[in-house]
């Protein structure tokens, strides 16, 4: 059989990436969520206001050409604070996916490897984590830790590593048997060696997958969390802050909350989306008929 | 166009196409075959020369993703292609019988072995339950199945692999086919144990008028169970005739080098092996599929393709150096 | 020289005789067919040589050194002289490694050699199991099998290893190609006196490559010898059963076939006496089902263990 001078890298992100580009759903989404990230990024140029400035002769007024989206409360510019909000949702998830990853994998890869007691206690570990409600917990450690964005980002990884180790743990169980491992043994590969440079990359695409869709969930904890008061504290401009202080006025000015609520959902929407759409691109088995039609 | 009457299936220049992302498959490139009526023809090849392929089209159980683009096919004196998807059902619960290579797939894990016999007779005799039980019982106990009626209670994880083949012999075998297509039914299988099989295949058949196609990669059960030979490659049958006449006297050089590395010699010299690879189906060279690995290739042989060179009616091979022959010695 | 000679068992809550009393030699150079359907545990006794699995009694003997007594310090410098090729070659080769890793692997591990040293190796190595250099930067799944075994044998033969455990190194792979791979296998051995234990259901391939067989029946073997005494003269049943199951790409041969009743009964509690008394034909009641026959030496480097068969 022949094959392409290309390296073989490359043709395998380039067949992912075509299958995944068959999605128009998969497509637009993924636009959505780099120009969430665009504005998040580019907040502090873009935005007309300060988003903490309050113009107190313009209390809650409707759009307009001063205000594009109308002001608050407190006569602040909603866009501005929107724009500023994206920031928390789009890069405070990053992190706590991040530390997730880099809690759970090294646990679950240990736990599945290596078996036995160390298994077993670790696994009745991630068991009791994972029989707490979510968020319930992360509000615990939240509140233990102190109010503000980075102790619910590292409660929310808490909560969350065990799942993440779940996945891997099965990975490396089901791989910890094939030929290839023990043909590593037999050349004389140390137990780490063996866990690190063999089994971990085979670990990466579900690793990838799992934080992509675990990306929605977290954002909307993450607002929660500052909704309920145990996040990012007021006046900071979180979309989960904003909908708290928008509460009161729902029924007079209700797009102080809901504005911010439409674009959480979209954004989680679209991680979803994206997420699915790559799962399938990165099975090997749907890869080749999906490509084909 | 008219066929004789002792012929049960009959398969003219097909050619099948799959498509996929890397490009359009061109699995079969021709083929020709003719099992009779009560004959065992061997369909044999190494992997990609398109034999599971031909028995799946013969039994239009294709994959979405591939196109029968030309050829006929005639089973029982009537065309495949022709038929409508619900009058090939009818077909393969009444008249062709598939067994697979992993029985394990063919059976349903969830249900009892006896409801699953059961199921296949009442929907190929119409028979009634009780009966259905009795002619399942009787046919396993045909099959060298002892305690019929206790396996008939099991299910199919607790059975050993040669166990749940000979059901699924059972089954296939229950509608009395006129046809009987075995795609690698013993390559799983240890090989005291594919005796065993074999042995209960040629035995079947003596009693009946079941045809049987044999698809296998394995020349020796060929030359055990098979009266013909059809010899594949790259989606061709390159050769084909009496399973003496072909193994003896094997025309065509693939053949003749699948033969030599299929009889392994005694001492520690070197084996002969068919060098190069074969060719990429997605980009066929114009000429004979196999002249590039050919000792004797020509001229000819890179720029037409041969294909079916009938020698007397029982015999034919798909190479330009038979032709020669035939034009200078006369057919046979 | 070296001596492996062992006996094992695994342990699940009923006693699995994978292996039970299994004891053979191979010299440098040699290699000794070990021959069997499933249940034979002739993959165990391969696994356990290697310590892949650790046998619950005997001893491993490589170059007059117990191997199984040895810690993992000392065991981790004999490993690269005992090496293996597995069967299926898409399984052993890890699919996210390209060839250069995984043949320069061993050489990492083992010698100080850099890294545009080792490249030279693996491209020799390379090219000397017959595939071009440039794959080097390949990826197991772009090779087709015959290649990736071809791989697979690389790396069993970077370090010059003295022992090679082949566990059905060719039945994945098409007839064609097989005849490569052992031409191969055969060409390296001679070139490095290396000693091969090959473990394989196939009688005929087995015929053109062992020097001597052991025919093993769930855990036991029950005739070892020479390869071309054994073919000449089948002494156990078994034995003769399993030549004649095989079937022979020749139509005029149309053998005696032996038909053995019943199925391979698993390896799990064996009851007393002879392991094949419930398939044999020859089996005697009150003897071959009470007492299990040793393993005698029928004639010089013939051994066979059955009771029906007198010299």
């Amino acid at each position: 059989m022949k094959f392409d001078k290309e390296s073989p890298r490359v043709r395998e992100l380039l067949l992912t990436l075509k299958v995944f580009g068959k999605s128009k759903m998969a497509m637009i989404s993924l636009g959505i969520l780099l120009l969430f990230f665009a504005i998040a990024i580019l907040a502090p140029w873009i935005s007309p206001y300060d988003p903490t400035e309050t113009h107190t002769s313009d209390l809650f007024m409707p759009p307009c050409p001063k205000y594009p989206l109308g002001t608050d409360h407190l006569g602040r510019d909603n866009l501005s604070r929107i724009l500023y909000g994206a920031r928390y949702s789009m890069f405070a998830s990053l992190l706590v996916v991040a530390v997730t990853v880099i809690i759970g994998m090294p646990i679950g890869a240990v736990s599945g490897y290596f078996g036995g007691k160390l298994d077993e206690i670790l696994m009745r570990i991630t068991d009791v984590i994972l029989s707490f409600p979510g968020i319930t917990l992360a509000l615990l450690l939240a509140y233990i830790m102190g109010r503000g964005i980075y102790s619910a980002a590292l409660a929310l990884s808490l909560v969350g590593w065990p799942s993440m180790a779940r996945i891997v743990r099965g990975v490396v169980l089901s791989e910890k048997g094939k030929d290839y491992v023990i043909a590593a043994r037999i050349i004389g590969k140390s137990d780490f060696q063996i866990l690190f440079g063999e089994i971990m990359p085979n670990c990466m695409y579900p690793v990838i997958i799992q934080a992509v869709m675990m990306m929605g969930t977290v954002i909307i904890s993450l607002a929660g969390l500052s909704f309920i008061g145990v996040g990012v504290q007021p006046p900071e401009p979180d979309w989960g802050v904003i909908i708290a202080e928008g509460r009161q006025y729902l029924l007079e000015y209700p797009w102080l909350s809901i504005l911010p609520g439409i674009l959480m959902i979209t954004v989680v929407l679209a991680y979803n989306l994206v997420g699915d759409r790559l799962r399938d691109a990165l099975d090997p088995r749907l890869r080749g008929e999906l490509a084909a039609k | 166009m008219k066929k004789l009457d002792n012929i049960i299936l009959s398969v003219e220049d097909l050619h099948v196409i799959f498509k996929t992302y890397l490009g359009t498959v061109h699995a079969l490139n021709g083929v020709y075959l003719e099992v009779g009526k009560g004959e065992s023809v061997g369909l044999v090849g190494e992997t990609g020369c398109g034999k599971s392929t031909l028995g799946l089209s013969i039994v239009r159980l294709l994959d979405e993703s591939a196109k029968i683009v030309r050829g006929k096919i005639v089973f029982n004196g009537e065309s495949i292609l022709e038929k409508s998807s619900e009058e090939m059902r009818e077909i393969r619960r009444k008249y062709i019988s598939l067994i697979f290579q992993d029985p394990t797939a063919a059976l349903n894990p969830v249900h009892k072995i006896g409801d699953q016999i059961v199921e296949a007779l009442q929907m190929s005799k119409g028979l009634k339950r009780a009966e259905a039980l009795e002619e399942g019982a009787k046919i396993l106990s045909m099959l060298g199945i002892p305690d019929s009626r206790k396996v008939m209670e099991q299910y199919p994880h607790e059975l050993s692999g040669g166990m749940r083949q000979r059901i699924m012999i059972a089954i296939a075998l229950s509608k009395n086919p006129l046809l009987l297509i075995a795609d690698e039914p013993t390559s799983n299988l240890d090989v005291t144990i594919q005796a065993q099989i074999l042995e209960l295949i040629s035995d079947l058949r003596k009693n009946t008028q079941m045809s049987l196609l044999l698809i296998t990669h394995d020349m020796g059960i060929v030359a055990q169970v098979c009266e013909k030979v059809a010899v594949m490659y790259a989606g061709q049958v390159i050769e084909f005739g009496k399973v003496r006449d072909v193994f003896k006297n094997p025309l065509h050089p693939y053949t003749q080098g699948l033969l030599k590395v299929a009889n392994l010699v005694g001492e520690k010299t070197r084996l002969e092996s068919i060098p190069g690879t074969i060719p990429d189906l997605r980009n066929l060279p114009p000429g004979c599929l196999f002249a590039s690995r050919c000792p004797y290739s020509f001229d000819k042989c890179l720029r037409i393709r041969p294909s079916n060179i009938m020698l007397d009616g029982k015999r034919s091979v798909a190479c330009w150096l038979v032709e020669d022959k035939v034009n200078k010695f006369g057919p046979g | 020289m070296y001596f492996p000679i062992k006996r094992g068992f695994r342990k699940p809550p009923a006693l699995l005789h994978a292996v039970d009393d299994v004891s053979f030699e191979i010299n440098a150079g040699e290699t000794l067919g070990l021959v069997g359907e499933s249940g034979s545990g002739k993959t165990t006794c391969g696994k356990c040589v290697l310590r892949i699995l650790e046998p619950t009694g005997g001893e491993v003997l490589f170059e007059d050194k117990n191997i199984l007594a040895l810690d993992d310090r000392a065991f981790k410098k004999i490993r690269p002289m005992m090496q293996m090729v597995f069967q299926d070659p898409f399984l052993s080769l890890n699919p996210r490694k390209t060839l250069r890793n995984i043949i320069g692997d061993p050489f990492k591990l083992h010698t100080n050699l850099s890294d545009g040293e080792i490249e030279k190796e693996v491209k020799r190595l390379l090219v000397q199991v017959g595939l071009n250099e440039a794959f080097i930067d390949r990826y197991p799944h772009e090779l087709s099998g015959g290649q990736k075994q071809r791989v697979a044998i690389a790396r069993a033969v970077a370090l010059n290893p003295k022992f090679i455990f082949l566990d059905e190194p060719t039945s994945s792979l098409d007839v064609s190609v097989q005849a490569q791979i052992l031409n191969l296998l055969n060409d390296i051995q001679r070139q490095y006196n290396i000693a091969y234990l090959f473990v394989t259901h196939n009688i005929h391939l087995i015929k053109f490559m062992a020097d001597k067989l052991a025919i093993m029946y769930l855990g036991k073997i029950l005739e070892y010898g020479l390869k071309s005494e054994i073919f000449s003269n089948p002494l156990h049943p078994y034995t003769k059963a399993l030549f004649s199951a095989a079937p022979i790409p020749d139509p005029d041969l149309k053998m005696e076939r032996i038909i053995l009743r019943g199925e391979i009964p698993t390896p799990i509690d064996p009851p007393p006496g002879c392991r094949f008394f419930k398939r044999c034909w020859l089996g005697e009641t009150g003897l071959c089902d009470k007492v299990e026959p040793e393993l005698v030496e029928f004639s010089s480097g013939h051994f066979v263990a059955c009771h029906k068969v007198k010299k």
